[in-house]
């Protein structure tokens, strides 16, 4: 088991490093001139220059790999127009655009996308699998097909428009904003409701149609009717025997939906005027901030390896037929 | 090496075995524990209504063994799981009684079902590899089944799950117990089911093809086992199966099923050695045997019935080669009742035929090996 | 029976001189070991199951070989073997006289059209999107066997043959029961007029009157058009009924081979005697005289890592030590009788006794 992980941990890191690489080739190397964006339209050729000096655009592209590495261990110093700025390790470059370090903007913004997510994930995953549990065991009554209808209706309708309606007639929600969970969790919790809300709403449709699908298929097995032979209650044969089996395809759906989450709730953080990661990268793009970019794409990809890794992992608890030794 | 296992028992099911048994029914003579009557069960679905279950009719008393023989379909298992009242009251229609132990289960709420099932009457299947929860230990499982009619302690039913696993054969009760059931051979995951199944003591236990899905040689095994744990716990068996050979080693009494209704009903010596209803007979032809001499079989004519519709009359009569002895379009029109047509008054078959038993004796038995 | 099959004119042994010596079929210490993928990402705990593990056997023309055993013994395996569906890890596998163990699938067309195979699922075999015209015609199309135009004809004719209504070509799968669809399989395997037919358990999935209407039918082909059969199966009965000679195998090899009668009456392996006195027995009720009883004790172990020595030793109660040292090979017992046990002579004066 053990040996499993430490395998797969490194096969993990690797998928880190290639695409690390990866995208410095096509960020970086692209036949565009990102020093010249950055520097605007009344651009010096002594400013330009600066720029791309100051990015590494002047060095052969493995030197700039070799430079990135190097700040992610120990940081790096940066001189521009006289100006030194010192980033710390692990430093993922320095925004011109904010003045900031990346690595300090992503701390920032990281806290925010992963409170609204996994908030948000709360919400939808209680309210989806009992609802799918309900639907499925009502299978083909109105209740049934009143719920997947629903379910249906909301995932149709695009989500900024489920946000915009949650924002605008849940006005009983206390106002959205991020105030940090250390400081005070009720404020915390109060600023993310509607953001929490919206994410688990336009989610939990989706969430009720997995569950009911494979709940419908659990609750058809012969195991199913060896319990309910034993004379246990139907609760129990519900929640102990069918939950436990119908949950593993769901925690594999959960952990690519989260993952992806992760790499920024977009719409709900522009809804809701809270800086999270989407946001953050959004603007990167917009403006060209190249170390932004790059960061938001190495943490993107971090999340996506270590929510991979963790499903797997939750896999095999899960299921004790997978299990090792 | 290996312990000799060359038991020096002489053939056929041990004499011995059934004496005790007939003891064991005394005890209870002229009283069935289980009694099913005129029992209807059906499903309404888009095609229409499948009357999987006909006006079946049939008593066990405690200490005996009924086996239940038909094709797939003639609604074996739609019977039996309504015994453990395991059919959605929503989706199946019901008529007809059925009593355990003196109580009617037709008509029960939900809950009081649902208290007796598992104690009163436990249920093993076909299939143990299904029929396991894949993510819970066996010991889990047993536990919980003792403990959804006991109010013990979690140590208490251990024990209990332990002594059950040691009971139906299992090397090494107390590791195993913390075994999951892929861990287990197919063999152990049956013996598992019984032990599941026996550890609230009920009086009923009801086999649906238990042997079924499993080798020949661990197929005798577990035939042995549910023998020896009847003799011990005195229990009723019901047990389901298609293979008449497997009838003739643990029956003492046989329910032949055909389209959802008992066409034949008798004790397991003379049904099997001498049929009194053409499909029973046409059974018997159909199988090749592992003793005598090889003859060409002779198989039974066409298909089994489709239940959304049914045949008229004697619903075999499509296939049936005695219908033509039958005066009139008797066969085709009147639904035989299931009477006793011999001197032999525990006998009974749904067939129109005057007599059976001198027509099989005189042009049929020749054929018999 | 066909006259072909009794024991009295079967040839004598391949090496024998004269005329019809070469069986038609030969498997020469046929293995097939798979390699299962290990967990994680590059396989790393990869293992190998030794599903077939040295397996001799003969086919003559005509014949029909019984193969029997447990569940995942590789009755199954043998057969893909022989249809050269698998390509076997050792050994060889030689059609009259010809080596095609290692044949590329351009060289072994001819050959497949000699050696067919039914399965055992008359579900998921046919497709169900193709009507049983298309399915039994695709044989005969890809073989080149008739003229355009006479396809349908033909169709009919296979259909008829296997008890079939000939108009119903246009129906599909679905439309029909297992045992028609098992009809069905038998009329594609037909469609080329194999020589050898490998039919796997084609009654298991079958209700008992409908398993008794195929086997009287592929009896009746077989005797019609002199085909060849390995017949697969698990149970004993089914086999005595049909087969001329029966192979008995055990994780992957054959325990005990000879006629149908010696191996039914006197078998010399203890599996055989254990395996045979296991099978619920109808006859006893009709006065049929007892057999003896002999349980066995556990299951099969896996094919994974099978016993030293004698693959059955662990459940044998006649074991010895030289069992878990040396394999034993199979011992002639009597003419056309081999058993792979040490003590196998004997064992089988205990049996007849
Ligand atoms: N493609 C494969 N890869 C790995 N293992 C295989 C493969 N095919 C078969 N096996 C294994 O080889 C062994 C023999 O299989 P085979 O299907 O031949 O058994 P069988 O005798 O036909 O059994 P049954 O009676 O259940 O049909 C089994 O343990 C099986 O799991
Ligand atoms: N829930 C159901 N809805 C509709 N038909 C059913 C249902 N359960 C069983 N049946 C039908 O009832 C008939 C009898 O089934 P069953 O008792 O399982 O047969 P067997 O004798 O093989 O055990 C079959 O035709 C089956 O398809
Ligand atoms: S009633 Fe008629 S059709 Fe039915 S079994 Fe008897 S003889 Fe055959
Ligand atoms: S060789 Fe030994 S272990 Fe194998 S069958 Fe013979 S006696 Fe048993
Ligand atoms: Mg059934
Ligand atoms: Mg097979």
């Amino acid at each position: 088991m053990l040996i499993y992980i430490l395998r797969r941990i490194a096969s993990a890191v690797s998928v880190v490093i290639v695409t690390l690489v990866a995208s410095f080739g096509l960020f970086f190397v692209a036949p565009t001139d990102p020093a010249g964006t950055i520097c605007g339209q009344r651009c010096t050729p002594e400013r330009h220059a600066d720029i791309s000096a100051s990015l590494n655009l002047d060095q052969p592209v493995a030197q700039q790999v070799g430079e990135y590495l190097k700040g992610l261990a120990v940081g790096r110093t940066y001189h521009s127009g006289g100006l030194t700025i010192e980033c710390d390790a692990p430093c993922l470059g320095y925004s011109y655009t904010l003045g900031q370090p990346v690595t300090k903007l992503i701390g920032q913004a990281l806290p925010v996308t992963v409170s609204i997510v996994l908030g948000g994930a709360v919400v939808y995953l209680i309210a989806g699998i009992l609802a799918g549990i309900i639907a499925a065991r009502r299978r083909g009554t109105y209740l049934d097909r009143l719920m997947v209808g629903t379910s249906l209706g909301i995932n149709a309708v695009p989500y900024f428009v489920v946000a915009l309606l949650v924002s605008l007639y849940a006005t009983f929600l206390p106002h959205a904003g991020y105030h940090p969970l250390l400081e005070n969790p009720f404020t915390w919790a109060a600023g993310l409701l509607a953001a929490w809300l919206t994410l688990g709403l336009a989610n939990s449709a989706s969430y009720t149609r997995y569950a009911r699908a494979s709940m419908i298929e659990t609750l058809g097995e012969d195991y199913i009717r060896t319990a309910r032979a034993k004379g246990i209650s139907e609760r129990r044969v519900v929640y102990r025997h069918g939950l436990r089996a119908a949950i593993t395809p769901i925690a594999t759906i959960f952990g690519l939906d989260l993952a992806f989450q992760l790499t920024g709730a977009i719409f709900t953080e522009a809804m809701f005027g809270l800086p999270g990661l989407g946001v953050l990268t959004l603007r990167a793009f917009n403006q060209y901030d190249l170390p932004v970019l790059m960061g938001g794409v190495l943490v993107g990809s971090v999340v996506l390896v270590v929510m991979n890794l963790l499903v797997d992992i939750l896999y095999t608890i899960l299921d004790p037929r997978v299990r090792l030794g | 090496m290996t312990e000799p296992q060359l038991l020096p028992t002489p053939g056929r099911r041990p004499e011995t075995v059934s004496r005790a048994r007939r003891v064991a029914g005394d005890r209870t003579e002229g009283q069935s524990y289980l009694e099913v009557k005129d029992l209807t069960v059906s499903f309404p679905t888009a095609d229409g209504l499948v009357g999987a279950v006909q006006g079946l009719s049939y008593s066990l008393p405690l200490g005996r063994t009924l086996a239940v023989v038909g094709e797939s379909g003639s609604g074996k298992s739609v019977s039996s799981m309504a015994i453990m009242g395991l059919h959605d009251p929503r989706s199946t229609r019901m008529t007809g009684s059925i009593t355990v132990g003196g109580e009617e289960i037709v008509g029960m709420t939900p809950t009081e079902l649902r208290k007796r099932r598992g104690a009163n009457a436990a249920m093993i299947f076909q299939d143990p590899q299904s029929s396991l929860h894949p993510y819970f230990t066996v010991g889990d499982q047993i536990i919980e089944a003792y403990r959804a009619h006991h109010r013990v302690s979690k140590r208490v039913a251990r024990d209990r799950a332990v002594d059950m696993l040691g009971r139906v054969g299992i090397p090494n009760p107390r590791r195993r117990l913390d075994d999951y059931p892929h861990q287990f051979s197919g063999g152990m995951r049956q013996r598992a089911m019984i032990a599941m199944a026996l550890v609230n003591d009920p009086k009923l236990l009801i086999a649906d093809e238990p042997t079924t899905a499993l080798d020949v040689t661990v197929q005798a095994q577990i035939l042995d086992l549910i023998m020896e744990l009847q003799q011990d716990f005195g229990s009723a068996v019901l047990f389901i199966t298609h293979d008449l050979g497997v009838v003739a080693e643990i029956a003492d009494d046989v329910l032949v099923m055909y389209g959802g209704r008992g066409v034949e009903y008798g004790r397991a010596e003379s049904i099997l050695g001498q049929p009194l209803h053409p499909y029973t007979w046409g059974l018997l032809e159909s199988i090749p045997a592992v003793s005598g001499e090889p003859a060409r079989l002779h198989p039974i004519p066409g298909t089994p019935p489709s239940l959304l519709a049914l045949p008229s009359g004697c619903s075999f009569h499509p296939r049936c080669e005695f219908a033509g002895r039958v005066p009139g379009a008797a066969c085709s029109v009147d639904l035989p009742d299931l009477v006793s047509r011999t001197e032999d008054t525990t006998r009974t078959s749904r067939c129109h035929l005057a007599d059976p038993a001198g027509i099989f004796a005189t042009d049929i038995l020749p054929r018999l090996p | 029976m066909s006259t072909t099959t009794d024991t009295a004119i079967r040839p004598a042994p391949a090496d024998q001189p004269g005329g019809d010596g070469t069986p038609l079929l030969e498997l020469r210490d046929l293995q097939m070991h798979f390699t299962a993928r290990g967990d994680g990402w590059f396989g790393r705990n990869a293992h190998r199951i030794r599903a077939v593990d040295g397996v001799s056997l003969q086919l003559r023309a005509g014949e029909t070989l019984g193969l029997v055993g447990e569940s995942g013994c590789g009755k199954t395996t043998t057969g893909r073997l022989i249809t050269r569906l698998l390509e076997p890890t050792g050994g060889q596998v030689l059609y009259q006289g010809t080596d095609i163990t290692h044949l590329k699938e351009k060289d072994l067309r001819p050959y497949r059209r000699e050696l067919q195979l039914i399965f055992q699922d008359p579900y998921s075999s046919l497709n169900p999107r193709h009507t049983v015209g298309t399915i039994i015609g695709a044989p005969l199309r890809v073989h080149n066997l008739v003229p355009k135009g006479k396809e349908l004809d033909r169709v009919r004719e296979l259909l008829e043959v296997v008890g079939l209504n000939p108009e119903h070509y246009n129906r599909y799968p679905h439309e029909f029961s297992g045992g028609q669809r098992q009809r069905i399989g038998i009329a594609r395997a037909l469609a080329v007029q194999p020589k050898v037919i490998v039919a796997d358990e084609p009654v298991s999935a079958l209700d008992v009157s409908i398993q008794a209407q195929v086997m009287n039918l592929l009896e009746d082909l077989r005797k019609e058009f002199n085909i060849a059969f390995v017949f697969i199966a698990h149970d004993l009965g089914v086999v005595r009924h049909f087969c001329d000679r029966v192979a008995v195998m055990y994780l992957g090899r054959v325990a005990e081979i000879a006629d149908r009668d010696p191996l039914y009456g006197t078998p010399a392996h203890p599996y055989t005697q254990a395996l045979l006195s296991a099978v619920p027995d109808l006859g006893v009720v009709r006065g049929a005289a007892p057999k003896p009883r002999i349980r066995l004790a556990g299951d099969v172990p896996g094919p994974m890592d099978p016993p030293t020595g004698c693959r059955f030793r662990s459940r044998c109660w006649k074991a010895e030590e030289v069992c878990a040292t040396t394999t034993p090979p199979l011992l002639q017992v009597g003419a056309g009788h081999a058993a792979a046990c040490h003590f196998a002579g004997s064992l089988q004066e205990e049996a007849a006794a």
